[in-house]
C-alpha cells in the first residue's frame, strides 16, 4: 500500500522534473537543439606508393633498397576532430577504432554525433592516447584479444606491420614493426591533419564520406630512412619505434570526398 | 539563477536515486536478481586503495566469479596450471618450495612467484612494475608461454561454450556475454578481496585484545625500526619503490630488472620492493628465489651484498647482524603472519568439476 503510494507520487515526481528538464533545455539550448547531429563515415584505402597493398603477394621496394612483402598492417585512429567552414574546433565522442588490413569491415568507419554543416578538415589521433594505457581492462577495439597490448610492460602498440625481406637479420627472414610507447621521451602517439579537397557538407540528408589513403611505404622514409636490415624487429617504445611513428604520421591523405 | 539550477540539480540526484533504488529490487527478464555489492574491510591505518573500483564496484557473485576463475586449471593451453597453482594460499598466495615459477608443459619462468596480497593498494605489478594496473596483471601469466601459455581469443570462445561461467557471467553482470574485460575485472575483484592486515602485529599496534610482543619479538622490531624498515615500509612493510640490493647477478638468469622497462642504466638490477608481510610463510625469497630461508637472506645482508653502479646506498655497507638480532628478528617476522588470511575460507581452492 505504502508502495503504491508512493509509486503514484514518485509518477509525478517525475513527469514534474522531465518537464523541468525539458523547459530548461529548450530554452537555454537553442542553438543545439536546433543543429541536427548526424553521422561521417571514412573509409580506409591501403596503399603502397601509388598501388593498393596486397598482403603477402605484393613485392615492394623501400627507400633503403629493400625488398619487402607485408603481411599484416593494423593501426589504431582515435580521438576525432573536425575543423568547421569557421576555422572552429568540434570533437567528437571519444572513439577508437582498429584497421586490420585483413578485415574489410574495420576499414570503414563511422563517427557519430557530427553536428550537420560544412567542414574544412578531420584531424585524430594515430594510436591510443596515454589515458587508456594506463586504466586497465578495455573493451572492443581496445580490447587486449586484439593482439595490439605489450602484457609484459603494459601499453597498447598503436601500429603494426609485419612482413618479409631477404635483408632481414631474423632467422626467418621476416620483419616485425610493433610501434608503440606513451610516456616520455619515446612518446609514439602521433596526430594527423587532412585538409579536404574541397569543403565537406554533413547533413541528415545524405551520407557524408571520406576516403583516406594510407601509404605503408611510408613507414621506411620520410623523415627517417628505416632499414629493415638495420632494425628487422622493434617490440619495445624507444628511438626505432620513435623513427617509425615519424613516419606512419604522414601516410594518410584524402583520395576524396563525398556529400 | 543559482537557486534554479540547485534546484534542477536536486530533482536529477533524487530521480537517479530513486531509479537506482528501484533497480536494485527488481529482477532480471530472466528473473535472475542484479549482483549483491560487497563491501571490503581495510585494516585499520592502511592507505587508501589505489585501485579505483568506480568502474569495477565490488559484489559477492563478481568475488565469486573471479575465485572460480582463479582456481580453475582449464584456463592454461593444457589444463594444467591455474592462477592458485603458483599462487597458493597457505604461503600467502606465493609458490612454496619453487625458486622460480612454474608453467604448463614442464615450462619455467626466470623469476619467483611474487605473493598477491594487498595488491589494491600497488599501483605497479610485477617484480619490474611493468604492468600498470591491477586489471591487466593477470593477461601477463594468462598468455605467457613460460605460465598459462593460452591465446586470449580461444580462452573466450572455450569459456563461451561452457553453459557454467555463462551462468556465472550472468550473475556477476546481468548478461551472459563473455569478454576478457569482465574476465580481468572479476578476477581483480577477487585479488582485492586477498587484503592481509591482521597479524598478531596488528593486533598489538592496534592494542587489540592485550596483544604484546614477547621479549625477543619487541627486540626484533626495534631492529627492524633501525635496520629494515625504511625500505620496508609500514604498513604495508614495502614502500613499493624499486632498488638494487646488492644481490649477486646471476649470468644464467641474465635479469636486468626494471632496466628493462625503464631502459634507463640507473634502474639496472633493482626490483620492487617486496613486503615482510607473512614472510616467514612465503619461502623462498629474492625475485630469482635463490634463499629457501630467512637466515639466508639475513646472511646476505650481513656479508653477501655485491656493489654495483646502482646499488642502493642503505645496503652498499650491508645490514650487520649478530645471531643474537638474527634471531630476534626472525621471531618478530613471526610477528607478522596473517592466518587469517592464509586460513580464510572466503579465498580457499574452490572445487573445478
Amino acid at each position: 500500500m505504502i508502495l503504491r503510494i508512493f509509486h503514484s507520487r514518485l509518477t509525478i515526481l517525475l513527469s514534474g522534473t522531465l518537464l523541468v528538464l525539458a523547459s530548461c533545455s529548450k530554452t537555454a539550448n537553442t542553438s543545439l537543439v536546433s543543429t541536427p547531429v548526424t553521422s561521417v563515415q571514412i573509409q580506409f584505402y591501403n596503399y603502397v606508393g601509388n598501388v593498393p597493398l596486397q598482403r603477402n603477394v605484393g613485392a615492394y621496394t623501400n627507400t633503403a633498397g629493400e625488398q619487402y612483402t607485408v603481411s599484416k598492417l593494423l593501426y589504431y585512429v582515435s580521438n576525432f576532430q573536425l575543423t568547421d567552414a569557421n576555422g572552429k574546433t568540434i570533437t567528437l565522442p571519444q572513439r577508437y577504432f582498429l584497421v586490420d588490413d585483413a578485415t574489410d569491415s574495420t576499414k570503414k568507419i563511422t563517427l557519430d554525433s557530427v553536428p550537420a554543416g560544412q567542414y574544412t578538415a578531420v584531424k585524430w589521433v594515430i594510436g591510443v592516447d596515454s589515458i587508456r594505457n594506463v586504466s586497465g581492462a578495455q573493451a572492443g577495439a581496445l580490447a587486449p584479444e586484439n593482439g595490439m597490448f605489450w602484457t609484459w610492460n603494459s601499453g597498447y602498440i598503436m601500429a603494426k606491420m609485419e612482413g618479409n625481406s631477404p635483408q632481414s637479420t631474423t632467422a626467418l627472414k621476416d620483419f616485425q614493426f610493433h610501434i608503440g610507447g606513451f610516456k616520455q621521451p619515446y612518446n609514439a602517439l602521433k596526430v594527423i591533419t587532412v585538409t579536404f579537397p574541397s569543403t565537406l557538407t554533413v547533413s541528415p540528408d545524405n551520407q557524408a564520406k571520406i576516403n583516406i589513403k594510407a601509404d605503408a611505404d611510408k613507414w621506411f622514409h620520410t623523415p627517417n630512412t628505416v632499414s629493415i636490415a638495420q632494425s628487422s624487429v622493434i617490440m619495445a617504445a624507444g628511438a626505432n619505434a620513435m623513427a617509425v611513428a615519424e613516419n606512419y604520421q604522414q601516410m594518410f591523405s584524402v583520395l576524396s570526398i563525398a556529400n | 539563477m543559482n537557486r534554479k539550477a540547485f534546484y534542477i540539480i536536486g530533482i536529477v540526484c533524487l530521480v537517479l536515486l530513486i531509479a537506482h533504488a528501484c533497480k536494485k529490487g527488481s529482477g532480471g527478464p530472466d528473473g535472475s536478481v542484479s549482483p549483491q555489492p560487497f563491501t571490503l574491510q581495510l585494516p585499520p591505518g592502511f592507505p587508501a586503495p589505489v585501485y579505483d573500483f568506480s568502474q569495477n564496484p565490488l559484489t559477492k557473485e563478481g568475488i565469486a566469479l573471479g575465485r572460480f576463475m582463479f582456481y580453475d586449471y582449464r584456463l592454461s593451453k593444457d589444463s594444467t596450471v591455474s592462477c592458485g597453482f603458483c599462487h597458493q594460499q597457505f604461503a600467502a598466495f606465493g609458490h612454496f618450495d619453487h625458486a622460480l615459477s612454474h608453467g604448463v608443459g614442464g615450462r619455467q619462468g626466470n623469476r619467483s612467484v611474487p605473493v598477491i596480497f594487498n595488491m589494491l593498494f600497488q599501483k605497479e605489478f610485477m617484480w619490474d612494475g611493468g604492468v600498470n594496473n591491477l586489471e591487466i596483471q593477470p593477461l601477463t601469466p594468462l598468455t605467457d608461454p613460460n605460465e598459462m601459455g593460452v591465446d586470449l581469443k580461444v580462452l573466450i570462445g572455450k569459456m563461451q561454450s561452457d553453459p557454467q561461467y555463462r551462468k556465472m557471467f550472468r550473475d556477476a553482470y546481468g548478461t551472459e556475454e563473455i569478454t576478457s574485460q569482465r574476465m580481468f575485472r572479476a578476477i581483480t575483484q577477487f585479488v582485492a578481496t586477498m587484503v592481509s592486515g591482521n597479524s598478531k602485529y596488528d593486533s598489538i599496534v592496534n592494542h587489540v585484545g592485550g596483544a604484546a610482543f614477547t621479549a625477543e619479538e619487541q627486540a626484533g622490531y626495534k631492529i627492524y625500526q633501525q635496520k629494515c624498515a625504511t625500505c620496508h615500509k609500514e604498513p604495508l612493510f614495502t614502500d613499493l619503490s624499486y632498488r638494487s640490493n646488492g644481490l649477486p647477478y646471476l649470468k644464467q638468469l641474465n635479469d636486468v630488472g626494471r632496466m628493462k622497462i625503464t631502459g634507463n642504466t640507473a634502474d639496472y638490477l633493482k626490483f620492487k620492493v617486496p613486503t615482510l608481510r607473512n614472510i616467514i610463510k612465503s619461502s623462498p625469497y629474492m625475485h630469482d628465489g635463490r634463499f629457501f630461508d630467512i637466515y639466508q637472506v639475513f646472511d646476505f645482508y650481513d656479508h653477501g651484498v655485491e656493489v654495483t653502479a646502482s646499488t642502493d646506498p642503505l645496503v652498499k655497507n650491508g645490514i650487520p647482524l649478530t645471531d643474537a638480532e638474527k634471531r630476534q628478528l626472525y621471531f618478530f617476522l613471526n610477528t607478522l603472519t596473517d592466518y587469517t588470511l592464509i586460513q580464510s575460507t572466503a579465498l580457499s581452492e574452490v572445487k573445478i568439476n
